[in-house]
């Protein structure tokens, strides 16, 4: 589904550059479940931007489905990560003016569907994520927990062929990041790619595949052989 | 396209209502001062070109010394009565000003008219001036007014040719007939009058069409009061003429035949009352030409300083240009206040940018295209034009009618304060689109990575 090859990523701070990225290349496929690991700084968050082309890589080349898509216009790159990619991020980044029904059909509206059936598509997502009982409340009447599961429930909302999520449970106690990794799990399960980036061994070992990073590197990058995948 | 993006933008507006009200104030203000500036300079430059088209602003007008300087020079100041009479001979002058195209006499009159419950009063004719009685009163007493006796007015009351009205006081214009050639002004019915009237012994009026029609009221067809003597201290007055529409002074006016007063009455009455001459040329260009010539004219025949020769366009043009000059300071003025407020709206707007850097991050992740990100922020500065140039228009009409009033403008057209704001709206929105070109520098995966 996703293929990079030899990607790099260097800052340019005022003649020292920053390697963020060195020669990166991994393979995704359709119904994967990986996971980024790495210490802090290593470019986790480097390699989830360019994958879901919110970055354009300084150097390599970026395969989506076949189709080189390492420079795309503006509205083409809007496109896909609109129709094919769902974001879920560690602060969960809902938009506080609306309301958690409202979250869920702002990237309804980029792709074009009417509000009724928007409105209808976020109502059944966010009961699928369990929030029936908070469709008009604002993100600040939630509770980190129930934001995340709007999140989830607004990165579905396109039927996204790929999810990134960026230490999506970071932010949360134990307790509701497990809640967070058996939707992901079941959304995977229902066939929907994951790429999670996680410092939590126990969640990566969870993970069919683990992508590995140190310092930019690519260290591992391959399905684990010790784990068996989903 | 209202969705959920331009959702947050409107709530993000409400929720900062102090910011944004204060902002909309801003632009209200410099908005309405600027539309009110721009208006009254539109309106001057109009109402000047209106007004100067009137026959009245290509005429040269001559009267006497002490007529001219009453209403400027206090009493003490006041020069001996002149000796200088001027009559309508004297309009002669125009055989030597060869650009003169018309030349004629119009001097203010007034009828008083006898109703049919007046004689219950002091007969009218017996009032004599005393020392207590305004100059009007005592000019029009002495003007030969008519004693009118109850069997006079009991006669008149039943004869159907005469006619009896309500209004105490007409007032009109004493003229010679040139006046009409002047002021293009042809009668609607009946006829106007003829040089040889001048020295006729009847006493003849023709109606301005305003008057005609409240002489003749419900009773009878304004043609109908032709031939009819309208009654009046002042004597029987035979109506000749009803005058076409012309302007809303004349339209309320009667003018009859001036005539030079003979005998002993004429000096007292010219103190007052002096006879006034209007050259007319075709063209403005001639004026000041004419005014020389007949300056030259005038001294020659009454000696310096007896008589004034004025020039009304000279002096509208040099009010107008004065009126131009405070015109052009106040849109001066009011634009550098209008740009400072656009100045602030850029810089409010910029800082929203930074505010906003993070959100454009995520509305980037979950589709959105640069551009619609540029359309979401233009909605939000073309949303504060058109609040303020609304605002702002409100707020200029008000303050536009006081400087026009201020100005001494009579007419004026809103459609500048239209113009004004719509011209401000777009240069609020141009000075709004500053700060929306800064989102498209944006960088989605840096936004993502700030607070
Ligand atoms: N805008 C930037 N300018 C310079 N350096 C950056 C920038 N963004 C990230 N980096 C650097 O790139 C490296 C990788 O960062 P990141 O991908 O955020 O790591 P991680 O998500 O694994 O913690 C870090 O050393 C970070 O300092
Ligand atoms: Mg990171």
């Amino acid at each position: 589904m996703i293929k990079l090859e030899q990607i790099k990523k260097q800052y340019d701070l005022g003649g020292t550059k920053v390697t963020a990225l060195k020669d990166v290349s991994i393979e995704i496929n359709r119904g994967d479940y990986a996971a980024i690991m790495g210490p802090s700084g290593s470019g986790k968050s480097t390699l989830m931007h360019i994958l879901g082309i919110l970055d354009t890589a300084t150097g390599g080349r970026y395969f989506l489905e076949d189709y080189d898509i390492t420079a795309l216009p503006d509205m083409e790159q809007a496109r896909i990560r609109n129709k094919h990619f769902g974001f879920i991020f560690q602060s969960f980044n809902l938009f506080p003016e609306l309301s958690a029904v409202e979250n869920v059909m702002l990237p309804m509206s980029y792709a074009g569907v009417p509000y009724k059936a928007r409105k209808e598509k976020a109502v059944q997502l966010l009961h699928e994520v369990g929030l029936e009982h908070r469709m008009t409340h604002l993100p600040t009447m939630l509770s980190g927990g129930e934001q995340q599961r709007v999140a989830i429930a607004r990165s579905l909302s396109n039927d996204p062929d790929l999810i990134l999520a960026d230490e999506p449970t970071g932010n949360l106690p134990s307790d509701k990041g497990e809640e967070i990794m058996k939707i992901l799990e079941s959304l995977n399960r229902r066939g929907v790619t994951v790429v999670m980036v996680t410092h939590n061994p126990e969640q990566g070992r969870r993970a069919g595949y683990i992508i590995e990073l140190r310092d930019g590197a690519l260290i591992k990058g391959s399905p684990d052989p010790e784990v068996s995948r989903v | 396209m209202y969705n959920e993006a331009v959702k947050i933008i409107l709530r993000r507006f409400r929720d900062r209502s102090l910011e944004s009200g204060l902002l909309i104030i801003a632009l209200a203000l410099g908005i309405g001062v600027f539309t009110a500036g721009l208006s009254l300079i539109m309106n001057t430059a109009a109402y000047s070109n209106e007004i100067m088209k009137s026959p009245v602003y290509k005429e040269i007008v001559v009267s006497t010394r002490g007529e001219a300087d009453e209403m400027e020079t206090p009493v003490s100041e006041k020069p001996a009565r002149e000796t200088a009479i001027l009559t309508q001979a004297d309009l002669d002058a125009a055989e030597l000003a060869p650009n003169v195209a018309w030349a004629y006499v119009q001097n203010h009159n007034r009828l008083h008219l006898i109703s049919p419950g007046l004689t219950d009063e002091a007969p009218p004719g017996m009032m004599m001036p005393t020392e207590d009685n305004t100059e009007e009163e005592q000019i029009t007493n002495f003007r030969g007014f008519q004693q009118i006796s109850d069997e006079d007015l009991a006669a008149a009351q039943r004869d159907s040719n005469i006619i009896l009205s309500e209004l105490d006081e007409i007032s009109g214009y004493s003229v010679t007939p040139q006046f009409f050639n002047s002021w293009e002004i042809d009668s609607a019915n009946g006829s106007l009058f003829s040089e040889a009237d001048l020295t006729g012994t009847d006493n003849i009026i023709i109606l301005g069409s305003d008057l005609a029609e409240l002489l003749a009221g419900d009773k009878m067809p304004e043609a109908d009061l032709l031939g009819k003597k309208l009654l009046s201290r002042e004597g029987y007055q035979t109506i000749i003429g009803i005058l076409d529409p012309v302007s809303d002074i004349f339209d309320k006016s009667f003018f009859s035949p001036y005539k030079d007063l003979t005998g002993g009455m004429s000096g007292f009455k010219n103190m007052f009352m002096n006879t006034q001459l209007r050259f007319a040329v075709d063209d403005s260009e001639q004026l000041y030409e004419t005014a020389s010539l007949l300056s030259s004219w005038f001294t020659n025949r009454f000696g310096e300083n007896q008589i004034v020769i004025s020039n009304p366009r000279a002096e509208a043009e040099q009010l107008i240009a004065r009126n131009t000059g405070i015109g052009v300071l106040i849109l001066f003025l009011s634009a550098a206040g209008f740009f400072i407020a656009l100045v602030n709206v850029s810089n409010i707007l910029m800082s929203r940018v930074l505010r906003m850097k993070k959100n454009v991050g995520i509305l980037m992740a979950l589709g959105s295209s640069k551009r619609g990100i540029m359309k979401l922020f233009l909605t939000e500065a073309l949303m504060l034009a058109i609040s303020g140039s609304i605002a702002g228009a409100v707020f200029a009409i008000p303050l536009s009618s006081y400087m026009r009033e201020a100005a001494g403008i009579t007419s004026g057209s809103w459609i500048y304060i239209a113009i004004g704001a719509v011209f401000a709206g777009v240069l609020t929105g141009l000075f709004g689109l500053i700060p929306s070109r800064q989102f498209m520098k944006i960088d989605p995966a840096q936004a993502m990575r700030s607070a």
